[in-house]
């Protein structure tokens, strides 16, 4: 049995090379478990990455952890979450020297290569013809199974068996929309108001609406409508854990519309910047959301996910304020 | 499953683009598989090390999979364009938390020990839990000094710091610090019931 975390370096200046392995490798998890042990509960807040990186973070991404301070490196071992932060960062942003780090390490190749095989298995059986059933089905080993097996050609089912066609897939689809079709009719009669929509879905609110990102208005009031629009999380106080729970779960949705739209209004670096904060915040949210999931007081949860929101309101507004200021020098 | 030249030269984001424009040609599919397995060459590996940090182990392999096959299935509808590298994160983050919550119906099903953290927090499996709990026992048994030694090692310290605070010589700290090691590993092993 390795302790993974006791191999670290005596020299320090081997830290980077030695922490990169981590976060490349296949047993950070045992390694964060194990610094968390030896360095429990940090006392103070713990920041995210990205505040601890700070404006390296772009040549951490490109060049490794070699430019970071001694100072940093430590944090990342007293507050080993940050390495689970730091990896997923690396995952969406690293450059061409992690890339390198993932190849050279040894340790996932033999998954790389089931995988491999396991999808071009997977993509043989596709086909633009629409699925019948006298095609033959191609069955997927569990991975236990496949790394015995990856030499062997897939294991072919035999047809499947004729389905009644009132148990197809097609018809349950079309009686559903069927269904929906005469709700919505029997619901727009009932209220005599055909202009208004009909019903809104329980995440609508927030990042999550389809006017969240009105992308017609100038930058200051583009992300002062991204505050406004997160402000809504206060609009409900769910004070049951399973209430909380849906609520976070359907603000972070809306942290993944923001990470995904395009903010054309937005100059390049605002962008990244709306980008990196995002991440952060989407961070934040599911540690509040493991909180609650694993059983901590909702009003505690609450009150914490309230603080973040708080902040992240705050910084969507500093940062308008800060480019109309730009803008007034401009002008 | 060599990926032929000109899907070689292509962005992530050109390749999702194939992917999602397969249209019903053999051609198109064919390209189509052409630039999945391109994909897969560029991201699998960082794929699998950031799942293997967040899934159990016996799980990462399956899993992995699955994820492909998501991106394979939704390329068409559910990626609208912008940076392909953050898509597929968040299609391996939705299945993560998917899968996570499948697992706690499950065993609530099977009637599991509902107070196994594990069910609820994707990001911490059951192995991680018993390895910090078993090195945190450990720790407790080391004499005062060990310990110190240990955690200000593991904090990121020199010996050339860590001495002088600890009144200790260079090679006294060394031999501590490899007799902790040595101590805490089989006590760890002891705990385990390895």
């Amino acid at each position: 049995m390795t302790l993974h975390a006791l191999e670290i370096p005596d020299e320090p200046s081997q830290l980077p090379d030695w922490l990169e392995r981590q976060l490349t490798g296949r047993d950070l998890a045992l390694v964060v478990a194990e610094l968390a042990a030896v360095h429990r509960a940090p006392a103070s807040v713990v920041p995210s990455v990205y505040d601890l990186v700070g404006n390296q973070f772009d040549a951490v991404m490109q060049s490794g952890l070699k430019v970071l301070a001694g100072s940093v490196l430590k944090q990342l071992l007293t507050q080993p979450g940050l390495l689970l932060e730091l990896q997923e960062a690396v995952f969406l942003h690293g450059g061409a020297h992690w890339e390198h780090r993932w190849r050279a390490g040894p340790q996932i190749e033999d998954s790389v290569a089931r995988g491999r095989d396991r999808l071009a298995t997977f993509l043989a059986s596709q086909s633009s013809e629409p699925a019948a059933d006298h095609r033959m089905t191609i069955v997927f080993r569990p991975a236990a199974e496949s790394a015995a097996a990856t030499a062997t050609a897939p294991v072919v089912a035999p047809p499947r068996r004729e389905v009644p066609w009132y148990r197809q897939a097609w018809v349950a689809s079309f009686a559903t929309a069927a269904a929906v079709l005469i709700a919505v009719f029997i619901v727009e009669q009932f209220r005599g108001r055909p202009d208004q929509p009909v019903a809104v879905a329980s995440a609508a609110w927030g990042w999550n609406k389809p006017d969240a990102l009105p992308n017609d208005l100038p930058p200051p009031a583009y992300l002062n409508a991204l505050a406004d629009a997160a402000a809504e999380w206060f609009n409900k106080r769910p004070e049951g854990p399973a209430d909380l729970a849906k609520r976070i779960a359907e603000f972070r949705q809306g942290c993944s519309v923001l990470l995904l739209a395009k903010h054309r209004v937005l100059a390049e670096q605002d962008r990244t910047w709306l980008l990196e904060r995002c991440r952060a915040w989407a961070t934040k949210l599911d540690g509040h959301l493991a909180s609650i999931e694993s059983g901590d007081a909702a009003l505690t949860v609450r009150a914490a996910a309230d603080e973040t929101i708080n902040k992240l309101i705050d910084a969507l507004r500093g940062r308008a304020k800060e480019i109309a200021a730009v803008q007034d020098r401009l002008s | 499953m060599a990926a032929e030249s000109d899907t070689g030269t292509m962005s992530d984001e050109q390749l999702a683009g194939v992917i999602a424009g397969r249209g019903e040609t053999d051609e198109g599919w064919r390209l189509a598989r052409e630039a999945c397995s391109q994909l897969y060459v560029r991201h699998a590996r960082k794929l699998l090390g950031f799942l293997s940090a967040r899934v159990h182990r016996n799980d990462l392999e399956d899993i992995h999979q699955a994820i492909w096959e998501r991106v394979w299935n939704h390329l068409p509808t559910g990626f609208h364009g912008g940076n392909f590298r953050a898509w597929l994160h968040q299609i391996a983050r939705n299945y993560i938390i998917d899968h996570s919550r499948k697992k706690r119906a499950d065993e609530l099903a099977e009637d599991y020990d509902v107070a196994d953290s594990r069910v609820g927090r994707p990001d911490e499996a059951v192995v991680e839990q018993e390895r910090r709990a078993a090195l945190s026992r450990c720790l407790e048994r080391l004499a005062e000094s060990a310990r110190l030694l240990v955690n200000a090692r593991l904090g990121g310290e020199s010996y050339d710091e860590i001495c002088p605070r600890m009144g200790l010589k260079m090679a006294q700290a060394h031999k501590l610090f490899h007799q902790a090691k040595e101590q805490l590993r089989r006590c760890v092993e002891a705990e385990s019931g390895q």
